[in-house]
């Protein structure tokens, strides 16, 4: 058998490649598994749980890009595949804000500055994303353009030609001193709405930003990874394991290495609780799939293979995989 | 020899110390939907006068108040306070933190005391006033509504704002306004510097009348022309490139 090293702490790089789903012993006889939990459930800190059908969601969706009504009735189609869809009541619905509210499980994104949010986004979401990501748009710019700021500000489509400047979205909250403000911000959240409360960040951010969210008390960190170093990933996982002791929050992962389903099986097992799937979302809204593969078909796929490679790794429960389920085969280690 | 009228008294006195913020919204709505002494002002209709008592620094606290209720508040307040605030009027006799007034909707709030960092963030309509000084990123993000700063106000005044009306009654730090944005603002004292791409230029008729408005609606005392504007160098230029200004002399 390939000898492992200790996941995480290979100074090297680590693509998803690299790693490979473990197969259980061949020792003694074990009746295969047949029936796999692929939902997800999310425990808050008051003792609460949400649950999630699948550990999948949609990060960051261009819902500028495409009509309001397509963008609503995508999201619908998604959240009823048992993907979690994020949104902000504006993004999805053109009606004044009492009657802007976008139902089913969602999440909802708290930005600095705000922008789009209205009121009843607090109590319709199931989580709250506080983005302290810096989300770079086509441009290389972390800004908004002109028709993100028309749909947040409730302007119809057809007054695209208005002129609106693209703008600098904003990277720390302007009411908070310092990172310790945070916790604040998160009671704050807390008060005004019955959601999980997420922070999103950048993997290059996450020495400072992991303490003070696990300080805050969130539910659940977002992580934006850049590269396609997996490894990453599992160093996440022990920061947050070793800052948050016994009650650690969820690891979200974002990461555009995170395609298919074998991969985030091995997100799972390196540590994540959740991946993002923007790329096959991001397509099936605006490009050449949103023709052919129905969205249901796709994720009945995703599905069975999710259940297909967990039995594989021999247990039953997704929250079940870890680091034993990977390794990495010797000769690539000797070669690193 | 004119007498000064006696102050209201007021129709309930609610203690922050004793109260959950579930069952202070409760009792405003039920004070409200009680209440039989609403009186008819000048100005609409006003709510009932609740003292709130045992204001001591809490944070998140009388937030997201949609009853037309008049609050006064004996005592200082934490960060986030009346954030999202939509139909409440209320004055805090204190300091208030960080982030108060954030997506405030309607209504006002007076702050008879000093504001902390990011006073009326993103707030979206309504009226803000701070009696004493401002912190920095007074009024970020915002897009509507009216916010007063009688004192000192920190840096980045009005930073990725949209819309809106900041007033300062004094002096502004560093990096003035949001060269992309309507906002409109006045300023009494000296500013530190302003933004790149922000421009100084005195007060326009209209300007002169808005703002005296402005003035007498949040019990500022001042004369509007010791005020100039602030604004984006491009809306600038633009007016001063119109043929003919809002008020020609050649009109005939």
């Amino acid at each position: 058998m390939a000898k492992s090293i200790p996941i995480g702490d290979n100074p090297m790089t680590e693509r998803f490649d690299d790693y490979q789903l473990r197969l259980p012993r061949c020792d003694h006889f074990v009746r295969a598994i047949d029936d796999v939990n692929l939902q997800h459930q999310v425990p808050l800190r008051d003792g609460r749980e949400v649950t999630l059908p699948l550990p999948l969601f949609w990060f960051d969706p261009p819902w500028q890009d495409a009509p309001v009504e397509r963008c609503l009735a995508f999201a619908h189609q998604l959240a009823a595949a048992g993907i979690t869809v994020s949104a902000i009541g504006r993004e999805l619905s053109q009606q004044d804000d009492d009657q802007a509210a976008v139902f089913f499980p969602r999440m909802a994104t708290h930005r600095c500055d705000r922008a789009g949010w209205v009121a009843q986004d607090f109590e319709n979401a199931a989580i709250i994303e506080l983005r302290l990501a810096l989300i770079r748009d086509r441009d290389g710019r972390v800004a908004y353009d002109t028709r993100q700021q028309l749909r947040w500000a409730n302007a119809p489509d057809a007054e695209s030609d208005q002129v609106i400047a693209s703008r600098n979205a904003m990277s720390f909250p302007p009411e908070w001193d310092s990172l310790d403000d945070m916790i604040h911000k998160v009671a704050n959240l807390r008060k005004l709405s019955q959601a999980a409360v997420f922070v999103s960040l950048d993997a290059a951010n996450e020495q400072w930003l992991v303490p003070a969210a696990i300080r805050a008390g969130v539910d659940g960190v977002i992580v934006v990874y850049q590269g396609d170093d997996a490894s990453l990933i599992a160093r996440t996982a022990q920061r947050i394991h070793a800052e948050a002791g016994d009650k650690p929050p969820q690891l979200w992962v974002v990461s555009t290495q995170a395609t298919d389903p074998q991969t985030w099986i091995k997100c799972l097992a390196l540590g994540a609780d959740a991946i993002a799937v923007d790329a096959f979302c991001n397509e099936h809204l605006f490009g050449s799939k949103a023709a052919n593969d129905s969205i249901e078909q796709t994720v009945l796929r995703w599905r069975a293979e999710l259940s297909g490679y967990t039995a594989s790794c021999g247990v039953s429960q997704l929250s079940e995989l870890n680091d034993q389920h990977l390794h990495l085969p010797s000769a690539l280690q000797s070669s690193k | 020899m004119s007498t000064k009228p006696a102050p209201e008294a007021a129709t309930l006195r609610l203690s922050l110390a004793e109260l959950t913020e579930a069952q202070l919204r409760q009792r405003f709505v039920e004070i409200v939907e009680g209440s039989q002494a609403t009186l008819i002002g000048k100005d609409g209709v006003l709510g009932p006068l609740v003292e709130i008592t045992g204001a001591s620094g809490q944070h998140s606290v009388l937030m997201a108040l949609d009853r037309n209720v008049r609050l006064h508040v004996l005592g200082p307040l934490g960060h986030y306070a009346f954030a999202y605030n939509l139909a409440a009027d209320a004055r805090i006799d204190g300091n208030v933190g960080n982030g108060v007034g954030e997506g405030f909707r309607g209504g006002s709030v007076r702050v008879r005391g000093d504001a902390g960092t990011g006073f009326g963030v993103a707030m979206r309509g309504g009226t803000l006033a701070v009696y004493g000084q401002a912190g920095d990123r007074l009024a970020a993000a915002m897009t509507g509504g009216e916010i007063f700063a009688r004192g000192n106000v920190g840096a980045d005044a009005g930073i990725g704002a949209i819309g809106g009306t900041i007033v300062i009654g004094g002096d502004a730090g560093p990096r003035l306004g949001e060269p992309q944005s309507n906002q409109i603002i006045f300023l009494r004292g000296k500013a530190q510097s302003l933004a790149s791409g922000m421009s100084e230029t005195p007060l326009r008729k209209r300007d002169e009348l808005r703002l005296g408005l402005l003035l007498i609606n949040a019990s500022i005392r001042g004369v509007a022309k010791e005020f100039r504007r602030i604004v984006p160098t491009a809306q600038l230029d633009a007016e001063r490139s119109r043929k003919h200004g809002e008020v020609d002399p050649n009109w005939r």
